[in-house]
């Protein structure tokens, strides 16, 4: 962890971000969302609370100084195609494959939003796992 | 390169004549030797019954007026070319499942409003027919469409309302690009999908903007309500920084007519109110006359032009306007016969009076679906049913008509027992769901940040349509009232209210990803939607009534709207003429022209709906005041009937 540094926000909020000195922004998150009129799903006719709660991650994230993306297939299909795993999954399981949560380049779940939580710890691993194939 | 080319936006109530004012402007400026392209964004388009030949949504040489073309925005096709533009990259990349819900998803309500809007903004921005990104749309240049036109004039210019989605890409893009903000997203739906919309959309607002390149002109008719709504779209028009440059009053009575008493009255009414205009608009104007004929064709066209552009009548300065309107109306009119059983069976409640009767009146703009509304209720009322009279145009003026305010909330009339009235303001209805969400989230223990970002995606004109539509479902969905009169916004909203319901339904079959909670939310709502489209249907519980003048366009635009609510399983229930000429008022060859051609139409009426008809007298005066309304409801309906309705509950 020698060149990690620790970020802190909020005082729940304890995040490590590798190399942030030279990737400030880096993206670490990247969300390949469902077909959706917008992010947080205000626009349909009913409301999601799910959609409000990731849409609140994200923003924590981002408070957090991690980078995070969220990508939809109507505004961002290069990114989708650009991304042979994501294509893979999305040819194999079609609709069941969304929502995809990619950390550090490696997806990590399909078919589900992570938690906050789940989101918090899937960062640590991201940072356990490039610490130790150094 | 849009520099040379002058845009000119026709605005302006409905049935004022703004279609045949830009079609005689058209007529005109390509006759100066213009290359000129006329443009209707009207979902219910009239271009082509006025120069009487088919145009579609191309660029069409107009036949018999060299240097004049003309195109109607087909909203539907406007939504599949954006869906295409969209959906290009995708197609062929993605299994063909996710296409198909991808597609079905674009479908949705939004898109239909901001593919229109974005296909008008075409025209500001990239003129052009070679302007990239457009080789695949139907501007692609032929032999016989010019690459370039020195004037654009648009038959029915964007509301303050659609202009608001011009700014939107603009803020939106303005805070990404603020990354410490963090947030920034403004729902503007599936405009989001084509990242360039917002250049094209900053574009098309300087150009609205510069006074120089463009012009609004409104047409009115000299009447209070065309005058009201003139005024209020002016202001919102100049909150967006675009000033309004000339007037067209149109339908004034020619002086000569005052030998008809009827005209005569009518004329003195309007002479008061051109004064207003006058005082309170001070705009240049240009004056039109009321012709004893509808204005079709292109020799007609051609005339019209040169009346209104040359003014061969002198512009009376007739300055009598004291008010010595007769206090009753059977002083200059008679009435127009007695009403079928079957008609009556449409507006009153189906016996035994369990179920409610929603009544809808619907037709193209300013044939008089207010008053219409106003007298019906009022009648109903008076016979005992507890009666809610709903407007759900944005822009309305029941409450000018009845002669009491009307607000978001149902409040008796005054002096009507039985009565209540309200109306549906998109604004309040969104600021009032914005909110309820809001706080739903604040008590959830969101965090401020977030309420912020919902707080900026709530800002979106999808946001004011969701909250009226769910107000009307409410409305519609309940049976406090017996009878519900509804006074719907002109024909191509009101259609798209209707469909609503069926097409949101269509959305949440499609839905792809919800958690729980929301599986549940959105079958009550699919259910309270299944309600209300089955209610909508049933000829026991509901009735589509079209309005209309015995005049052409009036008649095509019920007609093709009764077509259009047929596929979705609403059938007519009722026709209703208004302003319909009493054969003896007509003592001059002007008038007796005029009766003529309301005879063929009403013939034409009764031919392409097979249904009840009412018919409402011209008046020589405009229908306001709870005492006019109760003398037309009894002239219209019949006298008080003997209608054993149910006790009505006391208050609310």
């Amino acid at each position: 962890m020698d060149h990690s540094e620790t970020v802190r926000k909020a005082p729940e909020q304890v995040v490590q971000v590798g190399q942030a000195a030279q990737l400030p922004m880096a993206t670490q998150v990247e969300l390949f969302d469902p077909p959706l009129c917008c992010p947080t799903g205000l626009c349909g006719p009913t409301l999601d609370q799910t959609l409000l709660d990731v849409s609140e991650t994200v923003q924590a994230l981002k408070e957090a100084g991690i980078g995070v993306e969220r990508y939809q297939m109507a505004s961002h299909p290069h990114i989708f195609l650009k991304h042979p795993e994501v294509m893979k999954l999305v040819r194999e399981r079609g609709m069941a494959a969304f929502p995809m949560t990619v950390v550090a380049g490696q997806i990590v779940k399909i078919g589900a939003y992570l938690t906050r939580h789940e989101m918090e710890q899937a960062l640590l691993d991201a940072k356990g796992a490039e610490g130790a194939s150094r | 390169m849009t520099t040379n080319t002058h845009f000119q936006f026709f605005s302006g109530k409905g049935g004022v004549g703004k279609t045949s004012m830009a079609c005689t402007t058209a007529v005109r400026e390509a006759g100066r030797g213009k290359r000129t392209l006329i443009v209707t964004t009207d979902p219910a388009s009239n271009l082509a019954d006025v120069f009487e030949q088919s145009i579609g949504h191309k660029v069409t040489p107009v036949r018999g007026v060299s240097n004049l073309w003309a195109m109607e925005i087909d909203p539907d096709q406007a939504t599949r070319e954006y869906i295409d533009r969209a959906m290009s990259p995708i197609r062929g990349a993605f299994p063909a499942e996710i296409v198909a819900v991808m597609e079905e998803q674009m479908s949705g309500p939004c898109t239909a409003e901001v593919a229109a809007f974005d296909r008008f903004v075409d025209f500001i921005a990239t003129p052009q027919a070679q302007a990239p990104g457009f080789a695949s749309t139907s501007v692609t240049p032929t032999s016989d469409v010019p690459t370039h036109f020195d004037t654009v004039i648009f038959d029915t210019a964007p509301t303050g309302h659609t202009i608001r989605l011009l700014e939107l890409p603009a803020e939106w893009t303005r805070s990404i690009d603020e990354a410490s903000a963090g947030s920034g997203q403004t729902c503007i739906g599936p405009a989001a999908a084509i990242q360039d919309a917002r250049h094209k959309y900053e574009r098309a607002l300087v150009t609205m903007r510069d006074a120089v390149q463009t012009s609004f002109v409104f047409v009115l008719q000299p009447e209070a309500t065309s005058i009201k709504e003139t005024q209020r779209a002016i202001g919102e028009l100049e909150k967006l920084g675009i000033r309004t440059q000339r007037l067209i009053v149109n339908g004034i009575i020619p002086v000569e007519e005052q030998a008809n008493a009827l005209f005569a009255e009518r004329r003195r009414m309007q002479q008061s109110y051109l004064a207003e205009i006058k005082r309170d608009l001070h705009l240049p104007e240009l004056h039109m006359y009321l012709l004893d004929g509808e204005i079709k064709g292109v020799a007609r066209l051609r005339e019209v032009a040169h009346l209104l552009f040359e003014g061969h009548r002198q512009h009376s300065t007739m300055s009598s306007t004291e008010s010595r309107a007769p206090q009753s109306i059977s002083a200059t009119t008679t009435p127009m016969g007695k009403i079928s059983p079957a008609a009556l069976a449409c507006v009153l409640p189906a016996e035994p009076a369990h179920h409610t009767r929603s009544i809808f009146f619907t037709g193209k703009g300013g044939v008089g679906k207010t008053a219409v509304s106003c007298i019906t209720a009022v009648w109903l009322a008076r016979q005992g049913y507890k009666t809610l009279l709903l407007t759900t145009d944005p822009a309305a003026h029941v409450g000018d008509v009845l002669g009491v305010p009307v607000t978001d909330e149902p409040a008796p009339v005054h002096g009507v027992p039985n009565l209540w009235a309200t109306k549906i303001d998109p604004k309040a209805a969104g600021e009032a769901y914005k909110t309820r969400i809001l706080d739903d989230a604040r008590r959830r223990g969101r965090p401020e940040a977030s309420i912020k970002v919902m707080q900026e995606e709530l800002d979106s004109p999808c946001t004011e349509e969701m909250a009226a539509f769910d107000k009307f479902i409410e409305y519609a969905a309940g049976d406090e009232w017996q009878v519900t009169v509804f006074d719907t916004a002109p024909t191509g909203h009101t259609l798209r209210l209707l469909q609503l319901p069926v097409e949101w339904s269509k959305q949440l079959d499609i839905t792809t990803y919800g958690s729980v909670d929301t599986v549940a939310a959105d079958d009550v709502a699919k259910e309270r939607f299944g309600r209300v489209i089955a209610m909508m249907q049933d000829p026991e519980q509901s009735t589509v009534a079209y309005v209309m003048y015995p005049e052409s366009t009036p008649i095509v635009e019920a007609y093709r709207a009764s077509e259009e609510l047929r596929t979705i399983g609403i059938e007519p229930g009722l026709v209703v003429a208004n302003q319909v000429l009493p054969a003896e008022a007509c003592t001059t060859p002007f008038s007796q022209a005029r009766w003529n051609m309301q005879q063929r139409y009403m013939l034409e009426i009764g031919e392409r709906f097979a249904v009840p008809m009412l018919l409402i007298p011209l008046l020589p005066r405009e229908i306001k005041g709870v005492g006019l309304l109760t003398e037309l409801g009894e002239q219209i309906y019949g006298p008080a009937l003997a209608v054993e309705a149910a006790p009505v509950a006391a208050g609310r």
